[in-house]
């Protein structure tokens, strides 16, 4: 008896056994309990993404109906299962690509059979197919193992601290050089026409389609190193060559049949990745993400898994890497360096490999920033600039050492993001307890250890105070949203800093100890390092603007000028002291003039713990006042990250 | 709960997510018109001038270099460039910057190098100049050339001839290609 008789004489056996409760004919021929422990088996449900929400229902995340041959594929895995079964049997073509079912579908082809064996899908006409578009993808892949990329911030930009992570694909080859690997994406096909808030809006609410692409690590590299100046991040996972491969063949399930809607803040670049590695990787659990997704947080995710990353490689920023070299510059050079670019020396003149080398490094930044103009002029001197370079010798030992590029954005070495705190604190004669917690994300005083530097960005949060003398809760303020960036600047760019900030806080210049005031404020200024990129000083110039009972008239507005150093002499301690002139234009009883005085202090005790102090006094207010308000505070916060 | 959150990030992430876009806009949309222009003059000033062309370059009917740049190839790439525009915003899965040039006719084996040299022409040329590095490293690849250090030399060395000129990333390709089999050595290790 043959094989295929067996499974003939089997298949008869189970459908007589199975047929009154069997789903479907077609798959009758599978043992009912067979079938169900599928249906209900990890693997076969993160193929199909599926997700318990936060009401304890479970479905895909997928979007497009045609990732499911059953109508109930959604929701319902085990129709999915038979409904998958049945279509591998027929000539169907389906998806983007005009498929049979399982070259669209091959990695539920290959476990589907795996689990169930050849025999089995051949008694239910399901045979091997040639799938010529799908070897054509693996192949330029040529997969060994996969690297997850995070990139980090821009410069002068704190929302784009969040970061963005892909994959790169590493190819078998013999003699690889990494930018020649396939990378892997995930993003929102944005059309061109859509710009700023209509951009934000929609990828909040889900107005765009998720799509994967395939792209060169090179244009990925020139994407971000060079044209956007983040640094790249890139954790090799230890993957292996069929799990790398499983991980595309779900990718191009998805893909060629289908889309996610894209979320900025869970179905999310990081999301999606990680719901492809779930699936390369049964043992690892990813996708255990509650309120966001941030892709900072998803490396983090990978690297607590024991094992799962096997190394960790840096690539600085096009613009960290044009500093670098004229860091190294001496006086004489860096004379040298100012004429070329000045146009006051012609290249040639110049027999300094190692000046050469910084103007072109330096051009290079300067063609990034897109201005046509400025290019066209900048042409010829870069030409004439590598012209020269080439004739020169190597540099060779005599190069001056290169100090290293900070490697201060790597993800998985920063704080966690939520946080929660407790302070003790005297106000004048009175004790104060409180209680902090925020959602997200990192603030001036944070140890920026895989953010960016010098750099604030605070989503919602809430303090409350406990005043024991008079048994009183206050609160003290409920943050909507605080960005602060302060852009040093330097010789070569001159950018400004800037803040904005949105919060109902308790004021400390009124005579009342509850009340609240809705405060926006935001204004720009300038940053300057003092000999040390750890040493800064800030001048900020902003306009206020408040609203609540608590004021004259329902509300107060006025300019503020605060000046202030950030002091990082260990990268575990900061140091904050800030003087801000306040006036308040429609202080008619008072002094419209006051200023507030604060010197904070942080010193991170691990990665997620961190005691912060702090002193504040506002002087010399409210001497028209009848009853002066003692207006000094004294505090001491233990926070912690999680 | 969540809801909540998102309105309240929503609000947060405005102006970031505004400034983000509006550099990727200004990043974008001058660049492949100035290349263009560029390539254009190029192409010009080799059909007129008396130096011609190089072997192999293939006529780039004045359209430059922004033919072969895609920012972002569908996973799919190709195979469905021309189905996949009903569903899939014209931003993705096609050629962007196609500028309605006519297609070149580059030989498969000239493909990954021509391309190669197109999306990291910037970084190349100060390579080359100084005669190694990743991307010239990755560039000697797509030439199939085994010894990078080699190949290196050879691009410090003839830096001036190779990109001589209003050079483009194309027409440099074709000239690396030809001073390759001026080098006996190189014609050796490389395998173009």
């Amino acid at each position: 008896m043959t094989i295929g008789a067996a499974a003939v004489l089997f298949a008869l056996v189970s459908i007589s056994l199975s047929m009154p409760t069997a789903a479907r004919a077609d798959a009758g021929v599978i043992d009912r309990a067979k079938l169900d422990a599928l249906a209900r088996s990890p693997y076969w449900l993160r193929l199909l993404h599926y997700k318990t929400g936060w009401l304890g229902h479970t479905r895909s995340l997928v979007d497009g109906p045609e990732f499911f041959f059953s109508k109930e594929g959604r929701t319902d895995a085990r129709a999915e299962l038979v409904a998958t079964l049945a279509a591998f049997s027929k000539d169907l073509k389906v998806g983007r690509l005009k498929q049979l079912p399982q070259c669209a579908f091959p990695e539920r082809y290959r476990y589907l059979k795996s689990e169930l064996g050849p025999g089995v899908l051949g008694v239910l006409g399901i045979k091997d197919q040639a799938c010529p578009q799908l070897e054509e993808f693996l192949a330029s892949f040529n997969a060994k193992s996969a690297t997850l990329v995070f990139s980090s911030a821009y410069p002068n930009s704190p929302g784009s601290m969040f970061g963005h992570t892909f994959l790169r694909i590493n190819s078998n080859a013999t003699e690889k050089n990494d930018l020649l690997d396939q990378g892997l994406s995930f993003a929102a096909a944005v059309p061109k026409s859509d710009g700023g808030l209509t951009f934000a809006l929609k990828g909040m609410l889900g107005g765009y389609i998720g799509q994967f692409a395939r792209v060169p690590y090179y244009a990925k590299v020139n994407e971000y190193l060079n044209s956007e100046s983040r640094d790249l991040w890139e954790y090799d996972l230890n993957l292996n060559a069929e799990e790398s491969q499983r991980l595309l063949l779900n990718a191009w399930e998805l893909e060629t049949n289908s889309w996610f809607d894209y979320f900025f803040f869970d179905e999310n670049c990081a999301y999606v990745l990680l719901s492809l590695l779930e699936v390369a990787k049964p043992d690892w659990q990813l996708t255990d993400f509650s309120i966001y997704v941030i892709p900072g947080e998803t490396v983090k995710a990978v690297t607590r898994i024991a094992g799962a990353v096997t190394g960790v490689k840096f690539r600085p920023s096009l613009r960290k890497k044009m500093y670098q070299r004229l860091d190294a510059l001496d006086g004489r050079q860096r004379e040298l360096f100012f004429k070329v670019i000045g146009g006051k020396m012609p290249p040639a003149e110049v027999g300094d490999a190692e000046v050469l080398e910084s103007v072109a490094s330096y051009l290079h930044y300067e063609k990034q920033k897109g201005d046509v103009d400025a290019n066209n002029k900048n042409a010829p001197l870069l030409q004439a600039t590598l012209l020269r370079r080439s004739q020169l010798g190597d540099v060779g030992p005599a190069r001056r050492p290169l100090r290293p590029v900070l490697e201060d954005t790597r993800p998985d070495l920063g704080h966690d993001p939520y946080r929660v705190g407790t302070s003790s604190g005297v106000r004048g004669s009175g004790f104060f307890q409180e209680l902090n917690f925020k959602f997200a994300f990192h603030d001036l005083l944070n140890k920026d250890q895989g953010y960016l530097r010098f750099s604030e960005i605070d989503f919602p949060g809430a303090t409350v105070r406990f005043l024991p003398k008079s048994g009183v809760w206050n609160i003290e303020q409920v943050q909507g949203l605080a960005l602060t960036s302060l852009f040093p600047m330097t010789f070569l760019e001159r950018r400004p800093s800037w803040k904005f900030n949105l919060d109902y806080y308790s004021p400390k210049d009124l005579p009342c100890t509850t009340c609240q005031l809705g405060r926006v404020q935001a204004g720009a200024g300038a940053t300057a390092e003092i000999f040390s990129p750890n040493y800064i000083v800030y001048a900020l110039g902003l306009l206020d603007f408040e609203v609540g009972s608590a004021v004259r008239k329902g509300f107060r507005w006025g300019p503020q000028l605060q000046v202030a150093t950030i002091l990082n002499p260990w990268p575990d301690y900061k140091m904050q002291c800030a003087a801000t002139l306040i006036s308040d234009l429609l202080q008619a009883d008072r002094r419209k003039l006051y200023t507030l005085f604060e010197w904070n202090h942080s010193l991170a005790l691990s990665k997620d713990w961190e005691i912060r102090a702090g002193f504040s006094a506002i002087s010399p207010a409210n001497s028209l006042m009848g009853s002066p308000i003692d207006s000094k505070e004294g505090k001491l916060t233990l926070n912690f990250y999680f | 709960m969540k809801i909540l959150t998102i309105v309240l990030l929503a609000l947060a992430l405005a102006p970031a997510a505004m400034a983000q876009t509006a550099k990727k806009k200004h990043k974008t949309a001058p660049a492949p018109q100035a290349e263009t222009k560029q390539a254009a003059k190029a192409t010009k000033t080799n059909e007129e001038g008396p130096s011609g062309g190089v072997p192999g370059e293939p006529d780039i009917d004045g359209c430059g270099l922004g033919w072969q740049v895609t920012d972002s190839q569908s996973i799919i790439g190709a195979i469905t460039r021309g189905t996949t525009n009903g569903t899939v915003p014209p931003s993705f899965g096609m050629t962007s910057g196609s500028l309605g040039c006519k297609k070149v006719p580059f030989t498969k084996r000239d493909q990954a190098g021509a391309t190669y040299a197109v999306s990291n022409y910037d970084s190349l040329r100060i390579e080359m100049a100084e005669g190694q590095g990743e991307v010239l490293a990755a560039f000697a690849r797509t030439l199939g050339c085994g010894d990078t250090a080699a190949f290196g030399r050879m691009t410090k060395k003839n830096y001036g001839t190779l990109l001589e000129g209003q050079s483009t990333p194309v027409r440099m390709f074709y000239k690396v290609k030809q001073q390759i089999q001026l080098d006996p050595a190189l014609t050796a290790s490389c395998a173009v």
